[in-house]
């Protein structure tokens, strides 16, 4: 698996790209902005981009703005987005265009040095991540959502879970569940959304996020 | 106000504040004597000389031109038009038939060298009136010309008519050098000729000066409209007459009873200085309109009205700077001089007006005396208001150079601090792992510790940084912010944006502290179980409404952050109003004006 990197600082970039590399992960080049970002893909055709959202010159979007033009111009490329604040707007605008092997995760998870290094590689594989705490907040917010209030606190949480890709033998793990349980959780969470229940886990991401981006 | 001075207008015309050659005065008041009195005594004497209708004509001119004049002359000693007036009726008192009974053979001569004077004083009265001043080059030359003409023609003419070929049995002309009759008659013909013409350029050139002046000048010059046209008809039917040989009933006429029409003009100028008193009742009416207060901006036509001038404008000194504005703040160009009059001492009221008041200052000073309070507070209340447009532009500097303070800060924490402590926590977790399972257990929990310290920090520096500037703002938008603020709130809030149409930076933080703060205040104090957002565009206004269904009460008093939020919208021109009846909810809207 072959990554890119864009971070205009020197010194992170680095620390990513030791990360990865140590993972087995192959670096095969690195930008400090979009422009040039958006230069290497089209010259080394990577697997996926790892893109910071502020970069210069104005510090605002422009990350966001190179991950769009990236996803449009080489959809075999994943990109995955860090951003150093949560904006689940950013993050829905990014991953609810369907498309595969997108990722939006806050820019700290990268101390969490194995589940980063998982997250790029399930972005790669073609796979949706999203960052917990957005799947919280669009979880969390909408009171008005009255189809999302059917939910109990547990479909929540397992609903958060198979937001962020998991499956559900993974979800089971984390909550301390059978799997079977967390089986009669998801079909009440489908049942109870009004969808109709998939066996692909990525296509159960982008069922939920639908459902997310129409609700929020 | 104590000072005297202070209360008098300030005619601005310098030169109409000294009067004109005050010196001559006692001398045209004792040649206005003896004319007149040479005169009545004249009318006294029965059966001499041609029939005393005609005299008494001719009295009234003398003595009407020269008495009225003098009047206007003590009116308005600044003017030379009292004295100009007067030399028409000393003129006059030249022409022969006041001196039909000669003295001797050089009063003879004198009274026929200066019979057609009066004509060119006359001209130089109408086309100076009503200031006793020529206003254009042009008019100068018209008025030198026609003395020189007049002075010049009649000499000549004298040279060349033997009073003896008439048989009046007069004295001596002194100035006879040619007795021929021939030579006279040319000498007639030609003066008739180049008269008729003369009479008809001073006539257009005060038909020309009619037009030029305004309608307030008008007003004064009409004595001069009146009598202008049939003054100069008669004239150039004198001359032609003197052509003819045409009997003793059209000289009776033209030379005996016509010269009457010339009092027309004594009389109208009385008449017009009559009016003048009666403007005082306009003056009067003035302040009674000031007495029930003149709306804002309704003065200056009151005191157009009051002077008779539409046209008149009002022009205030800004104290802070030095240049004149209208009372609408718009700039005005004030140069002392004709047509302005400054109405107090410090020159901070000017009243620009027609010229033609300038002569007559007792208007424009009871004018001035009437409206010069309301002008005060008008000129007070312009110059606040342009104070207040200044003070409301630099407080929203100061809060724009605020916010860009706080979002520079923020920007150097996001791309700063917080990325070198994440890189930090990086290295530190990087090294921890590098150590491998095998490290020294107090090693790798110290480092753990720290990377989890560096991480804490991380997170501490985003909080802090959104508190000063929410970076969401500047990078997606007001919506966005209100979105992020919403999913941040525990109390659940709902957003309903119009567009997400990007706004002019100061708004947008704006609206945004206005959500920010009111949701605060919300989750503290309102127990609410739900919240509104809406924004809306309008008019260019952007409306933004925070509305809860908690306790309500809530108080804007000092100390609140409410009433800190009243100053933060002021300041970019908006309106930020709380509703807040107890139970019955909190509702809190700005209006931002949005362009």
């Amino acid at each position: 698996m072959r990554v890119v990197l864009a971070d205009d600082s020197v010194l992170f970039r680095e620390g990513v790209a030791r990360l990865l590399t140590e993972h087995d992960v192959e670096v095969a080049g690195q930008a400090g902005d979009g422009d040039a970002l958006v230069a290497l893909v089209a010259a080394l055709h990577p697997d996926v981009v790892i893109v910071d959202v502020r970069m210069p010159p104005t510090f605002t979007v422009e990350g966001m703005t190179a991950a769009v033009r990236i996803r449009n111009e080489h959809p075999d490329t994943a990109v995955l987005v860090l951003s150093q604040y949560v904006e689940t707007r950013q993050a829905v605008e990014l991953l609810g265009r369907g498309a595969r092997g997108v990722g939006y995760l806050l820019k700290d998870r990268v101390l969490d040095l194995g589940e980063f290094v998982g997250a790029v590689r399930r972005v790669g594989a073609g796979e949706s991540v999203i960052d917990p705490d957005v799947v919280a907040r669009l979880v969390g917010r909408s009171p008005e959502a009255d189809r999302l209030a059917r939910l109990t606190e547990r479909e929540r949480e397992v609903l958060a879970l198979m937001a962020e890709g998991r499956s559900n033998q993974a979800i089971s793990e984390r909550l301390f569940l059978s799997e079977r349980t967390v089986e009669t959780h998801v079909a009440a969470i489908f049942a109870k959304l009004d969808l109709l229940p998939a066996p692909d886990d990525h296509r159960r991401v982008l069922a939920v996020l639908q459902f997310l981006q129409a609700s929020g | 106000m104590t000072d005297a001075a202070a209360v008098d207008a300030v005619p601005a015309a310098a030169a109409g504040t000294r009067p004109w050659r005050p010196g001559l005065f006692p001398w045209f008041v004792a040649a206005g004597v003896f004319a007149t009195g040479y005169m009545a005594v004249e009318l006294a004497r029965p059966n001499v000389g041609p029939p005393p209708g005609v005299r008494f004509v001719h009295f009234l001119v003398v003595a009407g031109f020269v008495w009225v004049g003098i009047f206007a002359w003590r009116r308005r000693p600044e003017s030379p038009m009292g004295a100009i007036m007067a030399g028409v009726g000393l003129a006059y008192f030249l022409v022969p038939p006041h001196l039909s009974i000669p003295v001797s053979a050089f009063t003879f001569t004198l009274s026929n060298a200066n019979q057609a004077l009066y004509q060119a004083v006359m001209a130089h009265l109408a086309l100076s009136f009503p200031t006793g001043r020529l206003g254009s080059r042009r008019d100068r030359w018209i008025v030198v010309g026609t003395y020189i003409w007049v002075i010049g023609n009649t000499t000549i003419s004298q040279m060349f008519w033997d009073p003896g070929s008439s048989g009046c049995g007069c004295p001596r002309n002194l100035l006879l050098i040619d007795s021929s009759r021939f030579v006279d008659h040319l000498i007639n013909v030609v003066t008739a000729v180049i008269g008729v013409v003369v009479a008809v350029v001073v006539l257009t050139a005060i038909v020309q000066h009619w037009r030029r002046i305004g309608v307030r000048g008008r007003r004064a010059f009409w004595p001069i409209t009146l009598v202008a046209a049939p003054a100069v008809l008669l004239i150039i039917a004198q001359n032609i007459v003197q052509l003819t040989n045409a009997g003793y009933v059209a000289w009776l006429v033209l030379f005996g009873y016509g010269p009457a029409v010339f009092l027309l003009l004594p009389g109208a100028f009385l008449v017009t200085v009559l009016r003048s008193r009666l403007d005082r009742s306009a003056v009067a009416d003035l302040v009674v309109e000031l007495e029930h207060g003149v709306p804002a901006g309704e003065l200056q036509a009151a005191i157009g009205r009051a002077l008779g001038d539409p046209a008149a404008r009002v022009a205030f000194l800004r104290s802070d700077e030095d240049a004149y504005v209208d009372p609408g703040g718009r700039p005005v160009e004030v140069r002392p001089g004709a047509g302005v009059t400054f109405l107090n001492e410090g020159h901070t009221i000017a009243l620009l007006h027609d010229e033609a008041l300038d002569d007559e200052p007792d208007l424009l000073r009871a004018v001035g005396a009437a409206a010069r309070m309301a002008l005060e507070n008008e000129r007070l209340r312009a110059e606040i208001r342009a104070q207040l447009e200044e003070v409301r532009a630099s407080r929203q500097r100061i809060v724009e150079a605020g916010d860009a303070e706080r979002r520079r800060v923020e920007r150097n924490l996001h791309d700063g601090a917080q990325q070198r402590l994440l890189t930090l926590s990086l290295s530190l977790r990087l090294t921890l792992e590098r150590l491998g399972p095998d490290a020294d257990p107090a090693i790798t929990a110290e480092l753990d510790q720290a990377a989890a310290e560096a991480a804490a920090a991380v997170e501490e520096l985003r909080e802090l940084g959104r508190g000063i500037h929410p970076a969401v703002l500047t990078g997606s938008g007001l919506t966005a912010a209100l979105e992020a603020l919403a999913e941040r709130s525990a109390v659940p809030v709902t957003v309903e944006a119009e567009s997400n149409g990007r706004l002019p930076e100061p708004v947008e933080v704006t609206a945004y502290f206005v959500v920010s703060e009111a949701l605060a205040n919300c989750q503290r104090h309102a127990n609410a179980t739900r919240v509104r957002v809406v924004t809306s565009r309008s008019d260019g206004l952007l409306v933004v409404t925070v509305a809860d269904d908690g306790v309500g009460g809530a108080e804007t008093g000092a100390g609140s952050g409410l009433t800190g939020l009243q100053d933060r919208v002021a300041a970019v021109g908006g309106r930020l109003t709380v509703s807040s009846p107890p139970g019955g909810g909190t509702t809190v809207r700005a209006e931002i004006p949005c362009g």
